[in-house]
């Protein structure tokens, strides 16, 4: 009893320190975003701010559209989670299932993609961009972050599909499923943990992804969040204000965590669901 | 009516060896045919063409005077259960059972009629609402069943339903199995290659080896004429004695053999131990019901099994009926007529 005690303690001082770890940039970046201006930088440091000092949460609302930011990042991320789900889980279980010619040189082909720089990508993303009348929108960014996430997508939901058992499915034909019926009431409900660990991990690059909205956004509109954190400035070119961008990032990161906890309880749930198998 | 035709079915995956070359043979309507054969000949196969989950690559099928090869699985109207079972982890035992009900569109009414009825036949009554992960693996056998009995198609086609249970759940599984089809009064095809299943369960016993048909019979007909070496030794147990002819001879128990490049056999349990000539005993093996006992006799190295009796002694005396013997072609170990 007293090992198992002490065991616990230890493990639980682990996982407090790790997650301390962690956590202290954005604790750092929680508490700056809440000093008053003067001592956010202030020298020697000040650890903890001597008033609670919201005022940079308003002056980020104030200096950009950051309501818009968020809704933007927001539609941008649902859209292309959706989009390279669907079409993931479409690819991945062809891949796995329907005995495809030339199927295997395909799906190395496509990590070969999936492994160019995206740098190299941003020139002709912005050319192919204006051509197609994408530029400045929302639309132009789902493709785009589509396009990039697809790969892993598909090899993720692959490998998960090649685990499941061929003959549940084959079971289901023979009481009258159709191929897109087993796959939609057989296929994914076994593979909710491994579709929902992609939703989440695409929705995370989307949310974050900066160079390519950089580029293929000049506009308000349709401007994501993290292009915004980057435009907010002081009066003159030398002067950061740290406290707005603090503010900002708490702001826009909340929400992700909020839908990812959400998500996760999802995922726990498939998972112990999963243990039906054999 | 719902015949099974299979008819010159022949089958290979990929470049290697042929899975099934040529097979063919018939299950009557209402008939219990058993695909018995050793583990990688082909039956699992075989079934699945039948079934429509695998094509032949030629050869004709048909189902109930319908030429089915083009036909899909859900239309030949058939049942088929898997070996491990394949049941939906993810729904009741309720949901697994009712599935093939509703997609075809079945009544409500109907559909809970015949899923009662089919769980109370497999006594599922207490586990409808339980998932899979719930169940032993014989109460998911008995969903399986219960799977493929609620749809009342024409042909059932087990794979090997009984080889996941225990021995003593098998042995009890085994005659409830053979009423359920009796009473539901469908075409079975049952793959086993468990050979007490198929002679206690069939009407007839389609034999394969290495993708081909080795004796078709009933489980009497396998038993007492068995038309090669290997269906001589892969049923019965303990499996036939079979000597060359040159053994045989020496061990003197077989008097008059014909000439030729000859096998003999002899059943264990066709020996008579306690006339005959002198033969020390080896190995003394008690099953319980009977004892098989590994003799000595000159060249031979005969077993055989006799009812249970007092064990002791050296040596006993044997002694091969001539109608006990069966003779073989030792070049391609076809049957042979008896002198
Ligand atoms: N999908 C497949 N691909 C390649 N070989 C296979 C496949 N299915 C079965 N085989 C081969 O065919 C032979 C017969 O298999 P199977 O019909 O499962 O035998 P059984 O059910 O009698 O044990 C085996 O040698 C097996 O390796
Ligand atoms: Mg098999």
């Amino acid at each position: 009893m007293r090992s198992t005690l002490r065991g616990r303690a230890l493990f639980a001082l682990a996982v407090a320190a790790v997650a301390a770890w962690s956590l202290a940039p954005f604790l750092w970046q929680a508490i700056t975003s809440l000093k008053p201006a003067a001592e956010v930088a202030a020298v020697p440091v000040r650890y903890w701010p001597s008033v609670l000092d919201f005022s940079s949460y308003a002056q980020v609302f104030k200096a950009r559209p950051f309501a818009t930011y968020i809704w933007n990042s927001f539609v941008v991320g649902v859209g292309t989670t959706a989009l390279t789900t669907a079409l993931g889980v479409c690819a991945a279980y062809a891949f796995s299932r329907l005995g495809l010619p030339g199927g295997r040189a395909a799906l190395i082909g496509i990590l070969g993609l999936s492994l160019f720089p995206g740098t190299v990508l941003i020139v002709p993303l912005k050319m192919l961009a204006t051509k197609a009348g994408l530029l400045n929108t929302r639309t132009g960014l789902v493709i785009a972050y589509t396009a990039l996430n697809l790969p892993f997508a598909i090899w993720v939901l692959k490998a998960f599909f090649d685990r499941l058992p061929r003959d549940v499915e084959e079971a289901a034909w023979l009481d009258g499923l159709s191929r897109w019926q087993t796959l939609w009431r057989i296929v994914l409900p076994l593979s909710a943990p491994a579709v929902a660990t992609t939703a989440i991990l695409v929705f995370i690059f989307s949310w974050n992804e900066f160079l390519i909205a950089q580029t293929l956004v000049s506009r308000d509109a349709a401007r994501t969040v993290p292009v915004g954190i980057a435009m907010l400035s002081g009066v003159t070119v030398y002067e950061v204000p740290w406290g707005q961008i603090a503010a900002a990032v708490v702001v826009t990161t909340l929400p992700v965590v909020a839908m990812v906890l959400a998500f996760q309880r999802r995922i726990v749930e498939g998972l112990t669901a999963g243990a039906v198998k054999g | 009516m719902a015949e099974v035709r299979v008819e010159n079915i022949r089958k290979s995956f990929g470049a290697g060896r042929p899975v099934l070359e040529g097979v063919s043979f018939s299950v009557a309507d209402g008939e219990f045919v058993s695909l018995l054969g050793p583990s990688g000949c082909g039956k699992t196969t075989l079934l699945r063409i039948i079934a429509g989950l695998e094509y032949a690559y030629s050869g004709r099928l048909s189902i109930g005077g319908r030429e089915v090869s083009d036909v899909p699985p859900k239309d030949r109207d058939i049942a088929f259960v898997f070996q491990n079972y394949a049941l939906y982890p993810h729904l009741t035992v309720e949901e697994n059972v009712a599935m093939g009900l509703k997609l075809r569109g079945v009544p409500a009414p109907e559909i809970a009629r015949r899923t009662a009825d089919a769980a109370a036949r497999l006594g599922l009554e207490p586990l409808l609402k339980r998932r899979p992960a719930a169940l032993s693996g014989g109460q998911r056998q008995r969903v399986a069943l219960a799977r493929s009995l609620v749809r009342e198609p024409r042909v059932f086609l087990l794979d090997e339903p009984l080889s996941n249970l225990d021995a003593v759940l098998r042995e009890r599984t085994r005659g409830e199995l053979k009423l359920l089809f009796k009473r539901a009064k469908g075409t079975v095809v049952y793959v086993t290659h468990d050979q007490v299943e198929a002679m206690t369960m069939s009407d007839r016993v389609v034999l394969l080896h290495e993708g081909k048909i080795q004796q078709v019979g009933t489980p009497e007909d396998l038993y007492r004429r068995p038309a090669s070496v290997f269906a001589a030794t892969f049923l019965g147990a303990p499996p036939m004695n079979i000597v060359p002819r040159a053994d045989a001879e020496r061990s003197g128990l077989f008097p008059d053999l014909p000439e030729g490049d000859l096998l003999v056999g002899v059943r264990p349990e066709e020996l008579k131990v306690g006339e005959g000539r002198e033969a020390a005993i080896v190995v003394v093996e008690p099953v319980g019901s009977y004892t098989i006992l590994t003799l000595d006799a000159g060249g031979a190295a005969p077993r055989a099994a006799r009812p249970r009796t007092r064990s002791g002694g050296a040596t006993c005396r044997v002694a091969a009926p001539s109608g006990a013997m069966h003779l073989f072609d030792a070049a391609d170990g076809g049957r042979l007529p008896n002198p």
